[in-house]
C-alpha cells in the first residue's frame, strides 16, 4: 500500500506540469489574448487607446510587452526557437527581415499589394516589407537617421557645423564650467548604435562606408580617420564624459538630459523619449545638423523604409492582427505617432496637426532636405540579401576600436581600423562563396552600382539603367 | 535469508523511488541540454534558422583562431585568479573575527555580510555601476580626495582595472556565502582543544597555526572547489556591470557565449555551442584535477 502511495505521489509530481499546462491552455482558448511586443518606449501609452478600441470591437485582450531595444532581438530569437513568438512584434535587427521571411518566422498580411494606394505601393520593397509578392508588413515611419546633434541651448553658444567648430565649442563649455559639464556623451556600450552613427557620419563626410561605384568597403577612409582623430583628441583632453565607456543609450540620454554634457548624438526619438519618459519639463534642447569635416554640403543615406510590425507565423490571430496593423496607416494614428515624437510618421502631413517640440520639427526638416535612398541590393537581386545574412561577425568593430582607445586597451586605432576593413572584406568574400555553394545566385557585383552618384537618391529609374 | 532478501528489495525500491524524480529532472534539464549543446556545436546554425546544417568540426577550428574567444578565456581565468583567493581569504579572516569570543554584534555583521548574497546579481551590477561612476560615484570621490586616483578615472571603464574591480565586486557579493561555510567549519572544532592550548600557554596565533589551520584543511578544500565553481558563473553581474567591456576586458566566457548566440549581428548558435562545449570540458578538467589533488591529500592523511 505504502509503495503504491509513493509511486502515485511520484507520478503526480511528474505529470502535474503537463496537466497544468494542458488545462490552462484549454481554459484560455476561449479568450486567449493577442500578444504584442514592441521596443518603442514612447508608443506604449499611445497604443493603450488602440488596444482599448480593438478590444471593444473584437472582444480580444492584448497582452502587451515593452522590450528594451537592446534586448528585443534576444527575446525574439529565444521565442522563435521555442515556438512562442508573439502574435505581433517589432524587430530591431536591420537587414535581417529577408532572412526572417525566408525562414518563415512571419506570416503575410491578409491583404495583397493591390490593397494599398499607389503612394504606399511605391514604398513596398522586396526583402523589407514584401517577399515573393506577398506583403508582410507596412512602413509606418519616414526616413530618418541617428546622427542628429542634440544640444542644450543654455550651454551651447556657437552651434557647430564643422569638426573644428564642434571641438572648439566642447572645449569652451568644459573650460567655462570648470570641468563640470562635458562637451559630449557617447553610449559606447551600445556598439551597434555607435557603428550606425559612424556610418551616417561618413555619409555626411561624403564617403559612405561602402563605395557604391566599386563595391569596396571603406571603413578606414581618410574621412573615418579624421572623425577618429577628432574623437580621440576630445577624449584625451577630457571633453567626452569618462563614464561614456560603459554607457548604454538610456544612461547616456539621462545624463545628457540632466545637463552633464552639452551634446548627444541620437535619433529623432530622443525628443519623445526624453520628454515622455523621464523629463517632461525639459525644454532646453535643440538639434543641429550632423557635423561634417569642413562644413560641406551633404546627404545621408538610408535604405527604403522597412516594415515595423510583423505577424508571427504561428499566430492564430492573423486576420485581427492584419486589421490592427493596417489601422496604423490611418491619418489619426499617424498624427498620434507624430505626437509622441518618436520615429517620424510615414505621412509627414500628419506633422501639421501634431503638437510637437520645435526640435522634432527641425529634425524632420533635416531629414526631408538631407536624406536620400541608398542602393538596395535586394531590389536588383533578392538572393544578394543572403550575403549579409550569412556573413560572420567581424570584431572589433569601429565602435569597439574607439572604446578600446578610450579604455586604454589600444593605442594604434588606425591600424585596427585598417584591419577591420580588410577582415570585413574577407568575411564578405567568404559569405559570397558560401551563398554560392548553397545555391544562391550572388557575386561581388551585387555590391557594385556604377551609376550611383553621391548627393542623389538611388531611385527605381537607376536600377533600370543598370 | 529470505528476510534479508526482502529488506534488500524494499531498500532498493525506496532508493529508486526517491532518486527517480531527481534523476528525470536532472536528465531533462542538465544531461539533455549538455548533449544537445555538444551536437549543436557541430552545426552551422544562425539564430534566424529553425535548424542548422552539419558543419563537422569547423566551429572548433574557427574557435582556435578566434582572438575574441582567446581573450574571453583569458578574462575568465584572470577573473578566477583574482576573485577566488580574495573571496577565500577575506571570508576566512571575517569568519575568524566573527567567531572570536570578544567580537560584538556578531549577528548584525553576519546578516550585513550575507545581504549581498541574497540580492540579485543584476541589481548589484546596476548599483555598482553608479557607485563606481568616475565623476559622481562615492568610491571615486573618496579616492580622488585622498589623491589615490586621478579625476575622471573610471575603475570600471579602464581596461587595466575593470577586471580587478569586477572581481572585487563579485567577491564582496559572494563573501557572505563563504563566510557561512567557514563559520560552520570553525564551529565544528571542539572548544576543549583551545582550552587545553590556553592552559599550555599558547598564544592566539599559535592556537590558529597548530589547531585551527590543520583542522580547517579538509573544509578549505571543499570551500575552494565551491568558490572556483562559483567564479565561473558571473553572467548576471557582468552583463549589467560592464557587459564584457571595456574592449572585451571583462568578457568572461559566459558573456562570449551569450553575445555569440544572441547579440551578434548574425547570431550563431552552433559556434556559441562549440565555445560552451570547450568551456565545459575545461571546467570538467579543473574539477577532475581538484578531486585528484584532494585524493592525494587524503592519501597522505591516511599514511
Amino acid at each position: 500500500m505504502k509503495k503504491l502511495f509513493v509511486v502515485a505521489i511520484c507520478l503526480l509530481i511528474l505529470v502535474a506540469p503537463v496537466f497544468a499546462g494542458g488545462s490552462s491552455e484549454s481554459a484560455s482558448k476561449a479568450r486567449k489574448p493577442l500578444s504584442f511586443w514592441e521596443h518603442f518606449e514612447t508608443f506604449s501609452k499611445m497604443n493603450e487607446d488602440l488596444f482599448r478600441e480593438f478590444k471593444a470591437e473584437k472582444g480580444i485582450d492584448i497582452e502587451y510587452t515593452l522590450a528594451s531595444p537592446d534586448k528585443m532581438t534576444d527575446a525574439l530569437y529565444v521565442s522563435y526557437r521555442s515556438n512562442q513568438l508573439p502574435d505581433i512584434f517589432t524587430v530591431t535587427f536591420s537587414g535581417g527581415a529577408s532572412q526572417m521571411f525566408a525562414e518563415k518566422w512571419v506570416s503575410p498580411l491578409e491583404v495583397g499589394i493591390d490593397h494599398f494606394s499607389k503612394d504606399i505601393q511605391d514604398q513596398l520593397f522586396e526583402g523589407l516589407t514584401t517577399y515573393k509578392g506577398e506583403v508582410y508588413s507596412i512602413p509606418l515611419f519616414s526616413q530618418n537617421h541617428c546622427a542628429l546633434m542634440y544640444y542644450q541651448p543654455s550651454l551651447v553658444k556657437n552651434v557647430p557645423v564643422t569638426y573644428d567648430d564642434f571641438y572648439n565649442e566642447c572645449k569652451r563649455i568644459y573650460k567655462e564650467s570648470n570641468g563640470t559639464v562635458y562637451g559630449l556623451i557617447l553610449p559606447m556600450a551600445f556598439t551597434t548604435r555607435i557603428n550606425e552613427t559612424f556610418m551616417y557620419m561618413m555619409d555626411a563626410a561624403r564617403t559612405p562606408v561602402i563605395n557604391w561605384n566599386t563595391g569596396a568597403y571603406q571603413w578606414d577612409s581618410p574621412q573615418m580617420i579624421e572623425l577618429f582623430k577628432l574623437l580621440t583628441k576630445m577624449w584625451d583632453e577630457g571633453l567626452i564624459m569618462p563614464s561614456s565607456v560603459n554607457f548604454n543609450m538610456k544612461e547616456a540620454r539621462e545624463r545628457w538630459a540632466a545637463g552633464e554634457a552639452a551634446f548627444l548624438i541620437d535619433g529623432i526619438w530622443n525628443v519623445g523619449i526624453t520628454k515622455n519618459n523621464f523629463m517632461p519639463e525639459l525644454d532646453d534642447f535643440a538639434v543641429c545638423e550632423t557635423i561634417t569635416p569642413n562644413g560641406e554640403d551633404y546627404m545621408i543615406y538610408s535604405e527604403p523604409a522597412a516594415g515595423v510590425y510583423f505577424i508571427a507565423n504561428n499566430s492564430s490571430y492573423r486576420h485581427e492582427a492584419t486589421e490592427l496593423i493596417l489601422g496604423m496607416l490611418g491619418d489619426e494614428y499617424q498624427v498620434k505617432i507624430a505626437n509622441v515624437q518618436d520615429q517620424p510618421p510615414f505621412n509627414l502631413n500628419a506633422l501639421a496637426l501634431a503638437d510637437v517640440h520645435q526640435s522634432y520639427r527641425d529634425s524632420v526638416d533635416m531629414f526631408t532636405r538631407r536624406m536620400g535612398v541608398k542602393p538596395y541590393l535586394g531590389l536588383r537581386n533578392l538572393d544578394a540579401l543572403q550575403i549579409e545574412a550569412n556573413m560572420r561577425t567581424v570584431s572589433p568593430t569601429p565602435s569597439e576600436i574607439l572604446n578600446g582607445y578610450f579604455s586604454g586597451a589600444l593605442k594604434d586605432w588606425e591600424t585596427a581600423l585598417h584591419r577591420y576593413n580588410t577582415q570585413l572584406t574577407a568575411a564578405r568574400d567568404e559569405s559570397i562563396k558560401k551563398c554560392q555553394s548553397l545555391g544562391y545566385k550572388v557575386s561581388f557585383d551585387d555590391y557594385v552600382f556604377p551609376n550611383y552618384v553621391y548627393g542623389e537618391s538611388y531611385t527605381s529609374e537607376k536600377y533600370s539603367q543598370l | 535469508m529470505n528476510l534479508n532478501k526482502t529488506i534488500k528489495k524494499q531498500n532498493t525500491f525506496w532508493i529508486v523511488a526517491f532518486l527517480l524524480p531527481n534523476t528525470i529532472l536532472y536528465a531533462m534539464y542538465t544531461v539533455y541540454p549538455a548533449i544537445a549543446t555538444a551536437w549543436y556545436s557541430l552545426l552551422d546554425w544562425t539564430a534566424f534558422q529553425r535548424s542548422g546544417f552539419f558543419y563537422g568540426l569547423n566551429n572548433y577550428i574557427e574557435l582556435i583562431h578566434d582572438d575574441l574567444f582567446h581573450a574571453s578565456m583569458k578574462a575568465t581565468f584572470k577573473f578566477m585568479l583574482i576573485a577566488v583567493p580574495l573571496r577565500f581569504l577575506m571570508s576566512l579572516f571575517l569568519a575568524l573575527l566573527l567567531t572570536w569570543r570578544r567580537c560584538i554584534g556578531k549577528t548584525f555583521f553576519r546578516t550585513l555580510l550575507f545581504l549581498p548574497v541574497v540580492t540579485t546579481g543584476a541589481i548589484i551590477g546596476t548599483i555598482m555601476k553608479m557607485i563606481f561612476d568616475p565623476k559622481f560615484g562615492p568610491i571615486n570621490i573618496v579616492l580622488n580626495n585622498m589623491g589615490l586616483l586621478p579625476a575622471g578615472f573610471g575603475l570600471l571603464s579602464n581596461f587595466s582595472t575593470s577586471l580587478g574591480t569586477s572581481a572585487t565586486i563579485w567577491s564582496w557579493k559572494w563573501m557572505g556565502m563563504s563566510l557561512i561555510y567557514w563559520i560552520a567549519s570553525l564551529q565544528s572544532i571542539p572548544t576543549e582543544l583551545y582550552e587545553a592550548a590556553t592552559v599550555d600557554g599558547a598564544s592566539p596565533l599559535q592556537a590558529f597555526r597548530m589547531i585551527t589551520a590543520p583542522l580547517l584543511k579538509p573544509f578549505a578544500g571543499v570551500i575552494l572547489i565551491l568558490t572556483v565553481g562559483d567564479s565561473l558563473r558571473v553572467f548576471d553581474l557582468m552583463l549589467t556591470l560592464t557587459n564584457g567591456g571595456p574592449y572585451f576586458a571583462t568578457e568572461a566566457i559566459e558573456l562570449f557565449i551569450y553575445h555569440t548566440a544572441f547579440a551578434d549581428r548574425v547570431p550563431r548558435l552552433g559556434y556559441a555551442s562549440a565555445a560552451a562545449t570547450v568551456f565545459a570540458s575545461i571546467f570538467v578538467v579543473i574539477t577532475l584535477v581538484q578531486n585528484f589533488l584532494k585524493n592525494i591529500q587524503r592519501g597522505y592523511r591516511n599514511i
